[in-house]
Protein backbone atom coordinates (compact mmCIF):
# COMPACT_ATOMS: atom_id res chain seq x y z
CA UNK A 1 0.00 0.00 0.00
CA UNK A 2 1.34 2.96 -0.53
CA UNK A 3 1.67 5.25 1.68
CA UNK A 4 0.06 8.80 1.44
CA UNK A 5 2.75 11.75 1.82
CA UNK A 6 0.80 13.65 4.96
CA UNK A 7 0.80 17.58 3.17
CA UNK A 8 2.56 19.38 5.58
CA UNK A 9 0.90 22.73 6.95
CA UNK A 10 2.87 26.04 4.86
CA UNK A 11 4.92 27.28 8.24
CA UNK A 12 3.74 30.12 9.34
CA UNK A 13 6.82 33.07 8.68
CA UNK A 14 8.52 33.70 11.78
CA UNK A 15 8.52 37.24 13.25
CA UNK A 16 12.12 38.03 14.19
CA UNK A 17 12.84 39.98 17.26
CA UNK A 18 15.33 41.81 17.12
CA UNK A 19 18.09 41.13 19.28
CA UNK A 20 21.13 43.03 17.64
CA UNK A 21 22.82 43.78 21.06
CA UNK A 22 22.39 47.47 20.95
CA UNK A 23 22.65 50.26 23.95
CA UNK A 24 20.38 51.33 26.09
CA UNK A 25 20.60 55.36 27.01
CA UNK A 26 18.64 57.12 29.58
CA UNK A 27 19.10 60.66 29.19
CA UNK A 28 17.52 62.30 32.08
CA UNK A 29 16.66 65.71 33.21
CA UNK A 30 17.90 66.78 36.40
CA UNK A 31 14.60 68.16 37.42
CA UNK A 32 13.34 65.00 37.95
CA UNK A 33 15.81 64.22 40.41
CA UNK A 34 15.82 67.32 41.89
CA UNK A 35 13.21 66.77 44.89
CA UNK A 36 15.49 63.36 45.87
CA UNK A 37 18.13 63.48 48.39
CA UNK A 38 21.68 63.23 47.00
CA UNK A 39 21.52 59.35 48.31
CA UNK A 40 18.12 58.98 46.46
CA UNK A 41 19.27 60.68 43.36
CA UNK A 42 22.58 58.61 43.26
CA UNK A 43 20.83 55.23 43.75
CA UNK A 44 18.50 56.04 40.87
CA UNK A 45 21.03 56.58 38.84
CA UNK A 46 23.00 53.18 39.81
CA UNK A 47 19.77 51.18 39.79
CA UNK A 48 19.78 52.06 35.91
CA UNK A 49 23.35 51.62 35.34
CA UNK A 50 22.86 47.88 37.00
CA UNK A 51 20.36 47.26 34.36
CA UNK A 52 22.93 48.21 31.79
CA UNK A 53 22.04 51.56 30.92
CA UNK A 54 23.91 54.36 29.69
CA UNK A 55 22.88 57.32 31.84
CA UNK A 56 23.46 61.61 30.88
CA UNK A 57 22.54 64.14 33.14
CA UNK A 58 21.63 67.41 32.13
CA UNK A 59 23.95 68.82 35.14
CA UNK A 60 26.98 68.17 36.40
CA UNK A 61 27.66 66.25 40.24
CA UNK A 62 29.48 67.96 42.09
CA UNK A 63 32.59 66.75 43.94
CA UNK A 64 31.06 65.52 46.78
CA UNK A 65 28.32 63.69 45.18
CA UNK A 66 30.67 62.09 42.90
CA UNK A 67 32.83 60.82 45.80
CA UNK A 68 29.25 59.51 47.27
CA UNK A 69 28.34 57.66 43.49
CA UNK A 70 31.74 55.96 44.07
CA UNK A 71 30.59 54.96 47.21
CA UNK A 72 27.38 53.52 46.67
CA UNK A 73 29.26 51.99 43.31
CA UNK A 74 31.44 50.33 45.82
CA UNK A 75 28.73 49.27 48.20
CA UNK A 76 26.83 48.06 44.90
CA UNK A 77 29.84 45.75 43.70
CA UNK A 78 29.08 41.78 43.70
CA UNK A 79 30.62 38.84 40.96
CA UNK A 80 28.36 40.54 38.28
CA UNK A 81 28.00 44.05 39.07
CA UNK A 82 31.88 45.37 38.70
CA UNK A 83 31.52 49.04 38.86
CA UNK A 84 30.83 52.21 37.23
CA UNK A 85 32.74 54.69 34.41
CA UNK A 86 31.48 58.46 34.56
CA UNK A 87 32.62 61.59 33.37
CA UNK A 88 31.15 65.01 34.42
CA UNK A 89 31.73 68.11 32.12
CA UNK A 90 30.89 71.18 34.25
CA UNK A 91 29.95 74.60 32.47
CA UNK A 92 32.75 76.66 33.43
CA UNK A 93 31.84 79.33 35.29
CA UNK A 94 33.71 82.24 36.66
CA UNK A 95 35.36 82.26 39.93
CA UNK A 96 32.91 84.70 41.59
CA UNK A 97 30.14 82.27 40.45
CA UNK A 98 31.58 79.10 42.14
CA UNK A 99 32.37 81.12 45.24
CA UNK A 100 29.10 82.22 45.27
CA UNK A 101 27.65 78.19 44.70
CA UNK A 102 29.72 77.15 46.84
CA UNK A 103 28.84 79.24 49.86
CA UNK A 104 25.07 79.07 48.96
CA UNK A 105 25.27 74.97 48.93
CA UNK A 106 27.24 75.38 52.46
CA UNK A 107 24.36 78.10 53.75
CA UNK A 108 21.47 75.83 52.67
CA UNK A 109 23.34 72.70 53.07
CA UNK A 110 21.76 71.73 49.88
CA UNK A 111 23.26 70.50 46.59
CA UNK A 112 22.98 73.02 44.09
CA UNK A 113 22.51 71.83 40.45
CA UNK A 114 25.38 73.01 38.57
CA UNK A 115 24.97 73.43 34.80
CA UNK A 116 26.97 70.80 32.70
CA UNK A 117 26.99 67.33 31.92
CA UNK A 118 27.09 63.68 33.56
CA UNK A 119 27.69 60.68 32.45
CA UNK A 120 27.46 56.79 34.06
CA UNK A 121 27.50 53.97 32.46
CA UNK A 122 28.40 49.96 33.68
CA UNK A 123 31.99 49.45 33.27
CA UNK A 124 31.79 46.14 31.45
CA UNK A 125 30.12 48.25 28.51
CA UNK A 126 32.39 50.92 28.59
CA UNK A 127 36.50 50.59 26.92
CA UNK A 128 37.54 54.12 27.58
CA UNK A 129 36.58 57.54 28.39
CA UNK A 130 38.86 59.76 27.05
CA UNK A 131 38.80 63.35 27.99
CA UNK A 132 39.70 66.77 26.86
CA UNK A 133 39.21 69.76 29.48
CA UNK A 134 35.92 70.84 27.12
CA UNK A 135 34.35 67.41 25.81
CA UNK A 136 34.47 63.51 26.55
CA UNK A 137 34.40 60.65 24.06
CA UNK A 138 33.23 57.44 24.78
CA UNK A 139 34.16 54.32 23.43
CA UNK A 140 31.69 51.06 24.22
CA UNK A 141 31.76 47.86 23.98
CA UNK A 142 28.98 45.16 22.76
CA UNK A 143 26.57 43.95 24.83
CA UNK A 144 26.58 40.07 25.16
CA UNK B 1 33.29 74.85 59.04
CA UNK B 2 35.89 72.14 58.93
CA UNK B 3 38.17 74.21 56.50
CA UNK B 4 37.35 77.31 59.02
CA UNK B 5 38.56 75.21 62.09
CA UNK B 6 41.62 73.80 60.26
CA UNK B 7 42.78 77.12 59.05
CA UNK B 8 42.29 78.37 62.71
CA UNK B 9 44.00 75.59 64.19
CA UNK B 10 46.75 76.26 61.38
CA UNK B 11 46.81 80.07 62.66
CA UNK B 12 47.09 79.11 66.48
CA UNK B 13 50.15 76.52 65.78
CA UNK B 14 51.94 79.04 64.02
CA UNK B 15 51.42 81.98 66.94
CA UNK B 16 52.84 79.38 69.46
CA UNK B 17 54.99 77.43 67.55
CA UNK B 18 53.21 74.26 68.69
CA UNK B 19 55.05 70.76 67.17
CA UNK B 20 51.83 70.11 65.49
CA UNK B 21 52.03 66.63 63.42
CA UNK B 22 50.43 67.05 60.24
CA UNK B 23 48.41 64.09 58.80
CA UNK B 24 49.58 63.53 55.18
CA UNK B 25 47.16 60.99 53.42
CA UNK B 26 49.08 60.02 49.97
CA UNK B 27 45.96 59.38 47.58
CA UNK B 28 45.95 58.59 43.43
CA UNK B 29 44.87 55.73 41.36
CA UNK B 30 45.98 52.36 41.54
CA UNK B 31 49.21 51.32 40.61
CA UNK B 32 50.14 55.06 40.71
CA UNK B 33 53.41 54.50 42.99
CA UNK B 34 51.80 55.63 46.52
CA UNK B 35 53.00 53.03 48.18
CA UNK B 36 56.59 52.87 46.60
CA UNK B 37 56.61 57.07 47.30
CA UNK B 38 55.47 55.55 51.54
CA UNK B 39 58.52 53.38 51.57
CA UNK B 40 60.85 55.53 50.14
CA UNK B 41 59.89 58.29 52.91
CA UNK B 42 59.67 55.84 55.55
CA UNK B 43 63.08 54.13 54.77
CA UNK B 44 64.99 57.32 54.32
CA UNK B 45 63.20 58.95 57.60
CA UNK B 46 62.42 55.84 59.86
CA UNK B 47 64.32 53.28 58.39
CA UNK B 48 61.44 50.76 58.07
CA UNK B 49 59.16 49.99 55.01
CA UNK B 50 55.06 50.90 55.55
CA UNK B 51 54.17 48.25 52.70
CA UNK B 52 54.30 45.88 50.05
CA UNK B 53 54.37 47.14 46.25
CA UNK B 54 53.64 45.04 43.45
CA UNK B 55 52.20 44.98 39.42
CA UNK B 56 48.63 44.40 40.75
CA UNK B 57 46.26 46.73 41.53
CA UNK B 58 44.76 47.19 45.09
CA UNK B 59 47.52 45.75 46.62
CA UNK B 60 46.88 48.17 49.23
CA UNK B 61 43.81 46.98 50.77
CA UNK B 62 44.01 49.16 53.96
CA UNK B 63 45.58 52.21 55.18
CA UNK B 64 49.00 52.01 56.03
CA UNK B 65 50.30 54.34 58.87
CA UNK B 66 53.70 55.24 59.90
CA UNK B 67 53.38 57.86 62.86
CA UNK B 68 56.44 59.94 63.84
CA UNK B 69 57.55 60.25 60.43
CA UNK B 70 60.78 63.27 60.81
CA UNK B 71 61.37 64.91 57.31
CA UNK B 72 63.56 67.68 57.30
CA UNK B 73 62.58 69.86 54.34
CA UNK B 74 65.57 72.47 54.01
CA UNK B 75 65.83 74.54 57.71
CA UNK B 76 62.36 72.79 58.19
CA UNK B 77 61.37 70.01 59.99
CA UNK B 78 57.92 67.97 59.05
CA UNK B 79 56.32 66.07 61.43
CA UNK B 80 53.95 64.12 60.39
CA UNK B 81 51.74 60.90 60.73
CA UNK B 82 52.41 59.53 56.61
CA UNK B 83 48.61 57.63 55.45
CA UNK B 84 49.02 55.64 52.57
CA UNK B 85 46.39 55.19 50.69
CA UNK B 86 44.48 52.26 48.99
CA UNK B 87 44.16 53.52 45.21
CA UNK B 88 40.80 55.26 43.97
CA UNK B 89 39.04 53.75 41.09
CA UNK B 90 35.42 53.48 39.98
CA UNK B 91 35.22 49.59 39.11
CA UNK B 92 36.84 46.46 40.88
CA UNK B 93 36.61 43.20 38.80
CA UNK B 94 37.34 40.30 40.78
CA UNK B 95 38.63 38.45 37.05
CA UNK B 96 41.39 41.05 36.94
CA UNK B 97 43.39 39.75 40.13
CA UNK B 98 43.03 35.93 38.78
CA UNK B 99 45.99 36.72 36.11
CA UNK B 100 48.73 37.40 39.36
CA UNK B 101 50.42 35.63 41.29
CA UNK B 102 49.37 35.46 45.01
CA UNK B 103 51.45 37.77 47.28
CA UNK B 104 53.18 36.74 50.57
CA UNK B 105 51.11 38.65 53.36
CA UNK B 106 52.91 41.44 54.72
CA UNK B 107 54.61 40.36 57.36
CA UNK B 108 53.24 41.55 60.91
CA UNK B 109 50.23 43.01 59.16
CA UNK B 110 47.95 39.47 60.00
CA UNK B 111 49.88 37.74 62.45
CA UNK B 112 48.22 34.48 63.98
CA UNK B 113 49.27 32.06 67.03
CA UNK B 114 51.28 29.85 64.36
CA UNK B 115 53.56 32.08 63.26
CA UNK B 116 55.05 32.46 66.81
CA UNK B 117 57.68 31.12 67.75
CA UNK B 118 58.62 29.69 71.52
CA UNK B 119 61.01 33.16 72.51
CA UNK B 120 57.80 35.74 70.89
CA UNK B 121 55.20 33.80 72.81
CA UNK B 122 57.32 33.85 75.96
CA UNK B 123 58.12 37.71 75.35
CA UNK B 124 54.45 37.79 75.46
CA UNK B 125 53.52 35.88 78.52
CA UNK B 126 56.54 38.07 79.87
CA UNK B 127 54.53 41.34 78.79
CA UNK B 128 51.08 39.67 80.07
CA UNK B 129 52.62 38.76 83.37
CA UNK B 130 51.82 35.00 82.30
CA UNK B 131 53.92 32.78 84.74
CA UNK B 132 55.22 30.05 83.17
CA UNK B 133 57.80 27.61 84.61
CA UNK B 134 61.16 27.16 83.50
CA UNK B 135 60.70 24.18 81.36
CA UNK B 136 57.10 24.74 79.56
CA UNK B 137 56.89 23.24 76.49
CA UNK B 138 55.41 25.00 73.47
CA UNK B 139 52.08 23.74 73.76
CA UNK B 140 51.14 25.10 77.43
CA UNK B 141 52.86 28.74 76.53
CA UNK B 142 50.56 28.41 73.74
CA UNK B 143 47.54 27.59 75.93
CA UNK B 144 48.41 30.50 78.10
CA UNK B 145 48.88 32.80 75.78
CA UNK B 146 46.13 32.11 73.82
CA UNK B 147 43.90 32.52 77.09
CA UNK B 148 44.84 36.17 77.57
CA UNK B 149 45.37 37.46 74.29
CA UNK B 150 42.65 37.91 71.51
CA UNK B 151 43.35 37.01 68.29
CA UNK B 152 42.44 40.62 66.97
CA UNK B 153 45.16 42.14 69.75
CA UNK B 154 47.60 39.88 68.54
CA UNK B 155 49.24 41.80 65.38
CA UNK B 156 49.42 44.98 67.40
CA UNK B 157 51.12 43.40 70.29
CA UNK B 158 53.53 41.34 68.32
CA UNK B 159 54.51 44.89 67.02
CA UNK B 160 54.45 46.72 70.19
CA UNK B 161 57.32 43.96 71.57
CA UNK B 162 58.83 44.21 67.92
CA UNK B 163 58.38 40.86 67.66
CA UNK B 164 59.66 39.68 64.15
CA UNK B 165 57.44 37.14 62.12
CA UNK B 166 58.74 35.72 58.67
CA UNK B 167 57.07 36.21 55.26
CA UNK B 168 54.54 33.08 54.30
CA UNK B 169 55.90 31.84 50.67
CA UNK B 170 53.15 31.15 49.04
CA UNK B 171 52.85 30.74 45.35
CA UNK B 172 50.72 30.08 42.36
CA UNK B 173 48.05 32.39 40.79
CA UNK B 174 45.24 33.47 42.74
CA UNK B 175 41.95 31.16 42.63
CA UNK B 176 38.82 32.73 41.97
CA UNK B 177 37.58 32.83 45.42
CA UNK B 178 40.88 34.06 46.49
CA UNK B 179 40.04 36.98 43.93
CA UNK B 180 36.33 37.42 45.11
CA UNK B 181 37.87 37.95 48.61
CA UNK B 182 40.55 40.50 47.29
CA UNK B 183 37.96 42.34 45.58
CA UNK B 184 35.62 42.76 48.44
CA UNK B 185 38.68 43.96 50.37
CA UNK B 186 39.52 46.63 47.67
CA UNK B 187 35.85 47.61 47.03
CA UNK B 188 36.02 48.15 51.39
CA UNK B 189 39.45 49.83 50.73
CA UNK B 190 37.99 52.28 48.50
CA UNK B 191 35.03 53.47 50.92
CA UNK B 192 37.34 53.72 53.68
CA UNK B 193 40.03 56.24 51.67
CA UNK B 194 36.98 58.26 50.88
CA UNK B 195 35.86 58.32 54.04
CA UNK B 196 39.45 59.44 55.10
CA UNK B 197 39.30 62.70 52.83
CA UNK B 198 37.71 64.48 56.20
CA UNK B 199 40.69 63.19 58.04
CA UNK B 200 44.01 64.56 56.59
CA UNK B 201 45.53 67.68 56.89
CA UNK B 202 47.77 67.82 53.62
CA UNK B 203 47.43 65.15 50.40
CA UNK B 204 49.71 64.11 47.96
CA UNK B 205 48.15 63.14 45.31
CA UNK B 206 49.98 60.54 43.08
CA UNK B 207 49.56 60.22 39.23
CA UNK B 208 51.82 58.14 36.69
CA UNK B 209 53.38 60.28 34.00
CA UNK B 210 53.44 57.93 31.35
CA UNK B 211 49.69 57.98 31.55
CA UNK B 212 46.59 60.16 30.99
CA UNK B 213 46.07 62.37 33.14
CA UNK B 214 42.77 63.58 32.90
CA UNK B 215 40.75 60.97 34.40
CA UNK B 216 37.45 61.14 36.42
CA UNK B 217 38.91 59.72 39.58
CA UNK B 218 41.56 62.38 39.90
CA UNK B 219 39.51 65.25 38.50
CA UNK B 220 37.19 63.63 41.74
CA UNK B 221 40.09 63.54 44.24
CA UNK B 222 41.12 67.07 43.35
CA UNK B 223 37.91 68.29 43.35
CA UNK B 224 36.91 66.92 46.88
CA UNK B 225 40.38 68.20 48.22
CA UNK B 226 39.53 71.81 46.97
CA UNK B 227 36.45 71.64 48.49
CA UNK B 228 37.40 70.59 52.02
CA UNK B 229 40.42 73.37 51.45
CA UNK B 230 43.11 70.59 51.75
CA UNK B 231 46.66 71.53 50.49
CA UNK B 232 47.53 69.54 47.33
CA UNK B 233 50.71 68.69 45.97
CA UNK B 234 50.44 66.56 42.84
CA UNK B 235 53.36 64.09 41.84
CA UNK B 236 54.04 63.41 38.87
CA UNK B 237 55.94 60.14 39.47
CA UNK B 238 57.54 57.48 37.35
CA UNK B 239 59.72 60.58 35.43
CA UNK B 240 62.70 57.69 35.03
CA UNK B 241 60.28 55.98 32.01
CA UNK B 242 61.18 57.02 28.83
CA UNK B 243 56.90 57.59 27.95
CA UNK B 244 56.56 59.80 30.94
CA UNK B 245 55.22 63.27 29.90
CA UNK B 246 55.08 65.12 33.33
CA UNK B 247 54.05 68.46 31.49
CA UNK B 248 50.79 67.11 30.85
CA UNK B 249 50.01 66.71 34.59
CA UNK B 250 51.12 70.37 35.05
CA UNK B 251 48.68 71.69 32.26
CA UNK B 252 46.05 69.29 33.12
CA UNK B 253 45.97 71.04 36.99
CA UNK B 254 47.54 74.21 36.69
CA UNK B 255 45.76 75.64 40.05
CA UNK B 256 48.18 72.70 42.05
CA UNK B 257 51.88 72.81 42.53
CA UNK B 258 53.46 69.51 40.38
CA UNK B 259 56.28 67.93 41.53
CA UNK B 260 58.18 65.38 39.18
CA UNK B 261 59.59 62.71 40.72
CA UNK B 262 60.63 58.72 40.45
CA UNK B 263 59.57 57.18 43.74
CA UNK B 264 61.24 54.25 42.72
CA UNK B 265 64.90 55.77 42.18
CA UNK B 266 63.89 58.64 44.58
CA UNK B 267 64.80 61.40 42.83
CA UNK B 268 63.45 65.30 43.65
CA UNK B 269 62.04 64.46 46.68
CA UNK B 270 63.48 67.49 48.41
CA UNK B 271 61.34 69.47 45.93
CA UNK B 272 58.23 67.11 47.58
CA UNK B 273 59.51 67.89 51.11
CA UNK B 274 59.50 71.68 50.49
CA UNK B 275 56.74 72.34 48.75
CA UNK B 276 54.59 70.28 51.45
CA UNK B 277 56.44 72.63 54.12
CA UNK B 278 55.56 75.01 52.67
CA UNK B 279 51.94 74.67 52.43
CA UNK B 280 51.73 73.47 56.27
CA UNK B 281 53.43 76.79 56.61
Amino acid sequence: MAKTKAKSKPKAKKTKTRKTPGLDMDFISMKTLSDLTVEKRINTILKKVKEGHMVVLDAALDADEEAKLVTATMHGIDGEFTGIEFCTLEKSNTMAVNVLMRLLSSIFRASITKPGLTFVGPSYLIEKIKRDPDAFYVSTRRKN
Amino acid sequence: MKQFIRKLRGLFNRLFGSKREIRLGIYGEPNTGKTTIANKISMDWLGEPVGVVSEMPHTTRMIQKKEHVEVKAGNKTLNMNLLDMPGLATQVDYKQFLKYKRLPSNPGSNVSFSDLSVSALKKIAKNKEIKLTAKAKKATILKKVKAEVKDSELSALAKELKIKIKAKKITGKYVQSEAKTLAEEATKAIIEAIKWLDNVDNVIVMMDSTKDPLTQVNIMLLGNLEAKGIPVVICANKTDLPKAKPAAIKDAFPQHPVVEISALKGTNLDELYSTIAGQVA
